[in-house]
């Protein structure tokens, strides 16, 4: 059995306070000559009295004007037998008894001793071989994309801005971090976002390859949308991970979540702005190298079988407008 | 639309600044009596609109002047009347009403029953001029009377689908629908249009004749437009379609070349500032058919970029093909109020020697059945350092034509010899 300890509870059943109990008997109430005060204007002065007879521990009513009730069932009692885990309610109060051989839950491993990967990517000297490698990525993808003459000037004058927001993002995170969990992650910060950049240049350039490769119109689009969510998604987890004492649960759940908020915002937005009508066609206009060329190419015939489809479209589009007026 | 260096006599109404001879006012003074001056009323405002000219062609009160002029009329005739004004001996001016009965949108010209009998008509020739010809052109801007322009005959000019005499002398806006006059007296041809610096165009009289003595009498003017588009883009298409495509070298490849007689082309290179070298050519029709206010549609054109990258990865140079291929050198414009987006097909394909990407897109009128814009845009793959793209544009054609004439246009490419 042990030593009792009297658990008073907040409203959410949340421990507000624990008192051992060292003399029997131990008075309860809300005057200061109690053992244990609590300021409930519905508890008397002298509300409850917890006294030890014979092995057992009971909770006396010492005429309270509001009574002792059990929690379990909900009843209305002058005196409780208290064991283990006992909870009952005086005034708007509920008191929880509980020995001090109660167990306790596992504990739970504090990442002040991280995982190797933690440490990898907490340790400074990392950082600047990740800003490199992006670095050096940044500028090959922006060299063949350049359909103009290019030098090494233009190529790096053109990464800057990225570089200077990346930064002041990691910086954000960093002291977000040092506030909330007490950790300047610096280094951390700038390399997942450093990397999920990089990971999302590649997801952009792979789409593009896949859309050119099977001749998939918009599929370039569909593709980078849905992983842009996940992207988004696992820059949020890592940042939030490391900068907030979430569980890794609910770090999930915002950062999906808040991932496909931005995302949605922004197609809708795109979508808002497109116009309703253009004199430009739309369509899907990706070249990569012919080596990348997986779908066959069509005969003159054949692909000319298969654009009645187009006239049908329209003439339906043509006959609404008609019927409209 | 595109390329339009002869902007049709555009309705507006423009204070007429032509040579007015005293001499040949003399000689016109018969005439004079048989102009009009078209006007397009707002019902609502009771205010003019579009102001033009016009001349009777028989003396029952038949005018002749330009569609252009009277276009407001066809497409919302709920919205707009048509009127005339006639000056008479006492130089009072009188308000009549017109009914339009028939039209040539083809050609650009109008005719319209007056209320009035017993007018004045002018005389049709139809015998050909000689080149160096004077011919009076004759118009009615604002209030001014009778206006007129000595101008020489140039022939027929054979730069558009269809005939158009040309006409050195300042033909100015608000003289659409007047008559050009030989010096024996006679309508040789209709103001229509001018391409500035004293280059005229007239409606060859044939056409009026052919209008006058047409049997129809369109009661829904815009399927009559619809069925004269159809017939017009089969003639001209068939036209096309009917002989080999010409072809010529371009870089390595051979290229259809000038594919109609009226097609203006041009040539170009560049490589200044560039990692890679082009060479561009282009043909196109000069004047396009109006129907209404920036609302055209007739234009055939055609554009060919030869790249040439020969120090470039396979990789640079497929972004700089990307880049022809996705923004055309030129496109049709148009408003919502007359056609629907356009619907793209796009894929690999091969013709006998090379494989293309190739996006073929068509766009609807939405006032006519089976009338499209045809955009087509091309470019070759098969070789790592040069590259041809092409676009096709066809305005005011059918479905079947377009299917036609893009296949015979794709498949004239090959590898040059």
């Amino acid at each position: 059995m042990g030593p009792l300890i009297i658990e008073i509870l907040d409203r959410f059943g949340k421990v507000r306070e624990r008192h051992h109990v060292n003399n029997y008997p131990c008075l309860i109430g809300r005057g200061y000559d109690n053992d244990i005060i609590i300021d409930d204007p519905y508890i008397s002065p002298d509300h409850l009295s917890v006294n030890i007879t014979e092995n057992k521990i009971e909770a006396q009513d010492t005429n309270s004007t509001n009574g002792l009730f059990s929690v379990q069932p909900f009843k209305k009692q002058n005196k409780i037998t208290i064991e283990n885990d006992s909870r009952i309610r005086i005034g708007h109060t509920d008191i929880r008894f509980r020995f001090a051989d109660h167990p306790v839950k596992e504990t739970i491993q504090d990442r002040d001793k991280p995982s190797q990967l933690t440490m990898l990517l907490t340790s400074g000297f990392i950082l600047p071989i990740v800003w490199l490698i992006f670095t050096t990525a940044l500028v090959i993808n922006n060299y063949i994309e350049e359909t103009d003459t290019v030098n090494i000037q233009s190529l790096l004058s053109d990464i800057y801005p990225l570089m200077i927001v990346l930064f002041l993002w990691a910086l954000a995170w960093s002291i977000a971090s040092k506030f909330v969990t007490h950790r300047f992650y610096f280094a951390f910060h700038a390399i997942w976002v450093c990397s999920l950049t990089f990971i999302s240049i590649i997801v952009e350039n792979l789409a593009q390859y896949f859309e050119f490769s099977f001749s998939l119109s918009g599929s370039a689009t569909l593709i980078s949308l849905t992983l842009s969510v996940l992207v988004t998604t696992a820059l949020l987890y890592g940042h939030l991970h490391y900068s907030t004492t979430l569980a890794p649960a609910k770090a999930k759940r915002i950062s999906l979540f808040t991932s496909l908020i931005i995302i949605g915002l922004v197609e809708i937005g795109a979508l808002l702005n497109k116009p309703g009508f253009s004199n430009l066609p739309d369509y899907s206009g990706v070249i990569r190298p012919e080596a990348f060329r997986i779908a066959p190419a069509q005969s003159v015939t054949d692909f000319f079988e298969n654009t009645k489809t187009l006239k049908v479209n329209i003439d339906k589009t043509v006959e609404e407008h008609n019927s409209e007026k | 639309m595109i390329n339009i260096n002869h902007i049709l006599i555009c309705l507006t109404l423009l204070i007429f600044t032509g040579n007015v001879i005293a001499s040949t006012k003399d000689v016109f003074k018969d005439y004079k009596n048989s102009l009009v001056q078209v006007r397009i009323v707002d019902k609502t405002t009771d205010a003019k609109t579009t102001i033009g000219s016009g001349f009777f062609v028989n003396n029952k009160g038949l005018i002749a002047t330009n569609y252009h002029v009277i276009s407001l009329h066809v497409f919302e005739p709920e919205q707009y009347r048509i009127e005339y004004v006639l000056h008479d001996h006492n130089k009072t001016k009188k308000i009549y009403q017109a009914k339009l009965i028939n039209f040539d949108v083809i050609h650009d010209l109008a005719l319209l029953q007056s209320e009035q009998k017993n007018t004045l008509a002018l005389k049709l020739h139809d015998k050909d001029l000689n080149k160096g010809e004077k011919i009076f052109s004759v118009g009615n801007p604002h209030d001014l009377g009778m206006a007129i322009v000595v101008g020489t005959y140039n022939g027929i000019t054979d730069d558009s689908t269809n005939k158009r005499i040309h006409l050195s002398g300042a033909i100015n806006p608000g003289m659409s629908g007047g008559p050009s006059i030989t010096s024996s007296g006679k309508v040789i041809g209709v103001n229509v249009a001018t391409a500035g610096n004293q280059i005229g165009f007239l409606v060859p009289v044939s056409y009026l004749s052919e209008l006058i003595n047409d049997k129809n009498k369109p009661v829904d003017f815009i399927k009559y437009i619809n069925k004269q588009l159809l017939r017009n883009q089969n003639k001209y298409i068939k036209a096309i379609l009917d002989k080999p495509f010409k072809t010529k070298k371009l870089g390595n490849y051979q290229v259809p070349d000038k594919i109609a007689e009226y097609l203006t082309c041009w040539g170009d290179s560049e490589s200044k500032d560039l990692p890679y070298k082009t060479s561009e050519n282009s043909c196109a029709t000069k004047n396009d058919i109006y129907l209404s206010e920036s609302f055209t549609t007739g234009d055939i054109h055609y554009s060919l970029y030869h790249i040439n990258a020969e120090n470039l990865s396979a990789f640079r140079f497929a972004y700089i093909q990307e880049e022809y291929f996705k923004t055309p050198g030129v496109h049709l414009t148009g408003t919502k109020k007359y056609f629907t987006n356009y619907e793209c097909k796009t894929e690999f394909i091969k013709n006998k020697t090379i494989t293309f990407k190739m996006s073929f897109c068509l766009r609807g009128y939405k006032h006519f059945k089976n009338i499209y814009d045809l955009m087509l845009s091309a470019i070759s793959l098969d070789n790592k350092t040069t590259s041809l793209q092409t676009n096709l544009i066809l305005a005011g054609i059918s479905y079947d034509n377009a299917v036609l004439f893009s296949k015979k246009y794709i498949e004239a490419f090959s590898w040059a010899p």
